[in-house]
């Protein structure tokens, strides 16, 4: 009988190979290893979006400048246009990842915007969301 | 535990190769670690930062090591101590320098039947005179030695002719002097110094300064400048006459030069083009300023042992071993006197400098009865320069302060080779004029040197600015500078003769064909400008042959030239209209698209770049 074999990145089948580490950086230990690429992608994702442009030495196009939005008068449209400015930039900027869903809640009283991406690793079929706030 | 050999590239210098050795050594040693080299990755982040840091170190690294040698440095600071160190005194500016002839009217006076000038009536004009333009340029000129027009000898000649008759008798003579003067004006500043302190500074921050003049404490003891403070003795120069000179007979030495120990001294230096530093030394006050003639006991004094004497290096003005560097100046103001002034504009026109500052001006003897007369005779001292002042140019630029430091630093002071008097010769001080292009060769052989003989005569052919940044033959007031200049420093049995270099203008022709989607205008305009930057003068030395091949090349870099068909130099000759009468062969000097200079030393001038190259857009 035919089985279904998972898809697995090479890496995820070492049990004790390390990815990278995880972001934001906290924790006991400085450097939280990853075991996953998932996990790996996700926490890239999250360096991504939390990153500006012009922040990164010697590369100044990198990071989805989401921080500049805070000071943005915000409406209707302009959410429509930062989320298919962001499903853009991610979708380019990560080719194994699928935006499916993007939502953008403001509350300008605490001078902060929520971020949530449901997104698909298209390779391995795995569904996973992460969630930033700009403040 | 055993050593880990690592694999470690030391060559790595900029950002990407960091970046690179990085992740190929975290591949190799660290495969379980980490495994995500991506862009969006964290640890590539770090990794981007080391390398940042290693690109800024090394960026550091390399901008030490090239400050730290002449050859290399460019940062002006930099240039000006490393040229201090070889011996060279870089300029900032350089005055222009030209004869001022001075009249003054005098009455006339019988004696003994004889009708003469009534010299009571002349005038004393100081040394540091100003004398300004009457154009309304903002230029002023000093002279440097005072005039006596009471007095009169071969060397300070004073003209008498009649300027005015009544009947067939004189009743009025015209005096002239003649005086060198320099584009410069005279600064005062004045420093307070309280506490003594070692080797104290200050700085006299000014554009334009061309050195100090004189330097008086408060209590009016001159302080000397000396080239370095380990250097205690002075070449000072006093008027021989007959209280100086017990054995004076003629006058065809105006001064005597002696050696003078001075305590009281200091060292001047350009930190950079605005800022002159003054140091002062660390010696004890109860140290005296004596005259000294050198003799056996002071040579060497301050040596250890006497055999030391066999094996020490002696300077002629610094042949005593002492390590006071002076006294520093305490509880006292110094009053310090400099001069600024030079650059290209300085260069002004003859006939220009006519107005006198009489505030010193004084007659030769006080009191004079006669006050209406006295008043006339003072107005009528007038002044005039009947050549252009030449000479005046901006200070070094960093390849000129290159050039001569390495040129003065492999002559050591003595002019032996070829190359030693053309530094000898670019590097005077720029309160003498200065000279903008210099050549030596030995003179042809000829009548002059008999057989046998070695031709030991040199030719030095010189050329300087003027106020256009044009060439120009130096002024005889430049060339007798020269002469004195290089007098110090010759060999004794070198004779030296200051000649003019000849000056070829020559105008530039080239064709070109022009890249489709390019303004014709524009290229063209483009293509002018790079010969004109080729030709400019500065970048020129005498006897330099133009290599038609580098223009070609030059033309075919500009943007927009597709090809380069033709490059042609041609003569332009002519004082009639403003260029020089020198005329010249071009064509017959061209010789495998090189056009040498002449035999006899010359140079070729772009004179008016704007006219005088010219391009043409063909057809392919």
């Amino acid at each position: 009988m035919a089985k279904i074999i998972p898809k697995k990145f090479p890496d995820d089948l070492e049990e004790r190979q390390t990815i990278g580490f995880d972001f934001p950086i906290n924790g006991n230990a400085v450097f939280n290893p990853t075991f996953q690429t998932k996990d790996q992608i996700k926490a890239n994702l999250i360096n991504y979006l939390l990153t500006n442009t012009n922040e990164r030495v010697f590369n100044p196009n990198f990071g989805a400048n989401l921080r500049n939005i805070l000071f943005e008068s915000v409406g209707d449209s302009s959410i429509e246009e930062l989320q298919d400015r962001v499903t853009t930039q991610v979708n380019s900027r990560f080719p194994e990842v699928q935006v499916q869903d993007l939502q953008i809640d403001t509350s300008p009283d605490e001078n902060s915007i929520y971020l949530k991406i449901k997104y698909i690793i298209s390779i391995l079929d795995i569904e996973d969301d992460v969630n930033i706030i700009i403040q | 535990m055993a050593d880990i050999k690592r694999n470690i590239k030391y060559l790595n210098k900029d950002f990407n190769s960091f970046k690179k050795s990085l992740i190929e050594y975290t591949k190799s040693y660290f495969p379980d670690t980490f495994n995500d080299f991506s862009e969006n990755s964290t640890g590539v982040l770090f990794m981007e930062m080391t390398s940042y840091v290693g690109d800024v170190l090394s960026f550091y690294l390399d901008n030490q090591i090239q400050e730290t040698f002449i050859q290399s440095a460019r940062q002006v600071e930099n240039l000006y101590s490393l040229s201090y160190m070889l011996g060279y005194t870089p300029k900032t500016t350089s005055a222009a320098t030209t004869n001022i002839d001075f009249f003054q009217q005098i009455p006339a006076k019988t004696v003994n039947g004889d009708i003469v000038p009534d010299f009571n009536y002349s005038l004393k004009i100081p040394e540091n005179t100003p004398i300004s333009s009457d154009n309304g340029e903002d230029t002023n000129f000093i002279i440097e030695d005072p005039i006596d027009f009471s007095f009169s000898s071969s060397f300070d000649p004073t003209e008498i002719t009649v300027y005015q008759i009544q009947g067939d008798e004189p009743t009025f003579f015209l005096l002239k002097k003649t005086r060198k003067a320099i584009s410069a004006t005279i600064e005062t500043t004045s420093f307070n110094f309280t506490t003594p302190k070692k080797f104290d500074t200050r700085i006299i921050n000014d554009n334009n300064i061309i050195g100090i003049l004189d330097v008086f404490d408060t209590d009016g003891n001159e302080w000397y400048e000396v080239p370095n403070l380990a250097q205690d003795t002075i070449f000072d120069t006093i008027k021989n006459d007959n209280v100086n000179n017990p054995n004076y007979t003629d006058n065809d030495a105006p001064e005597l030069l002696k050696l003078k120990k001075v305590q009281t001294r200091f060292a001047s230096r350009f930190i950079n083009r605005t800022n002159l530093e003054l140091q002062f030394g660390a010696g004890s006050p109860g140290l005296n300023t004596e005259e000294i003639v050198p003799n056996p006991d002071n040579v060497g004094l301050g040596l250890p042992f006497e055999k030391n004497k066999l094996t020490t290096a002696f300077s002629p003005v610094n042949f005593m071993f002492t390590d006071t560097y002076g006294l520093p100046p305490s509880d006292t103001i110094l009053n310090i006197r400099y001069l600024k002034g030079g650059g290209l504009g300085s260069n002004i026109e003859a006939n220009a400098l006519t107005i006198i500052n009489t505030d010193n001006v004084t007659f030769v003897k006080p009191n004079l009865a006669n006050t209406t007369l006295a008043n006339t005779i003072f107005n009528s001292l007038a002044a005039n320069n009947p050549e252009a002042a030449s000479g005046g140019k901006s200070g070094d630029s960093i390849e000129e302060i290159r050039k001569n430091a390495l040129g003065s630093f492999q002559n050591q002071l003595r002019t032996v080779t070829k190359k030693d008097y053309l530094i000898r010769a670019l590097s005077m001080p720029s309160n003498l004029g200065v000279i903008s292009k210099a050549y030596t060769t030995p003179t042809k052989v000829g009548d002059s040197i008999r057989p046998g003989e070695l031709p030991t005569i040199l030719d030095l052919f010189v050329l300087s600015y003027n106020n256009n940044k044009n060439l120009t033959v130096a002024s005889p007031t430049i060339k007798r500078n020269l002469q004195t200049y290089l007098s110090e420093y010759r060999m004794i049995n070198d004779s030296i003769k200051i000649k003019d270099a000849f000056i070829v203008n020559i105008g530039v022709e080239f064709k070109i064909v022009v890249l489709p989607n390019y303004n014709n205008n524009e290229v063209i305009s483009r293509a002018i400008d790079g010969i004109a930057i080729y030709f400019n003068i500065d970048n020129w030395q005498i006897n330099e042959p133009i290599i038609l091949k580098d223009l070609f090349i030059l033309l075919d870099k500009i943007e927009g030239v597709q090809t380069v068909k033709d490059v042609k130099i041609s003569n332009i000759v002519g004082e009639n209209i403003g260029y020089s009468n020198t005329a010249y062969d071009i064509e017959g000097a061209t010789i495998d698209n090189v056009v040498y200079p002449s035999i006899d030393p010359m140079i070729f001038e772009v004179k008016n770049p704007s006219q005088d190259i010219k391009g043409r857009v063909v057809p392919l």
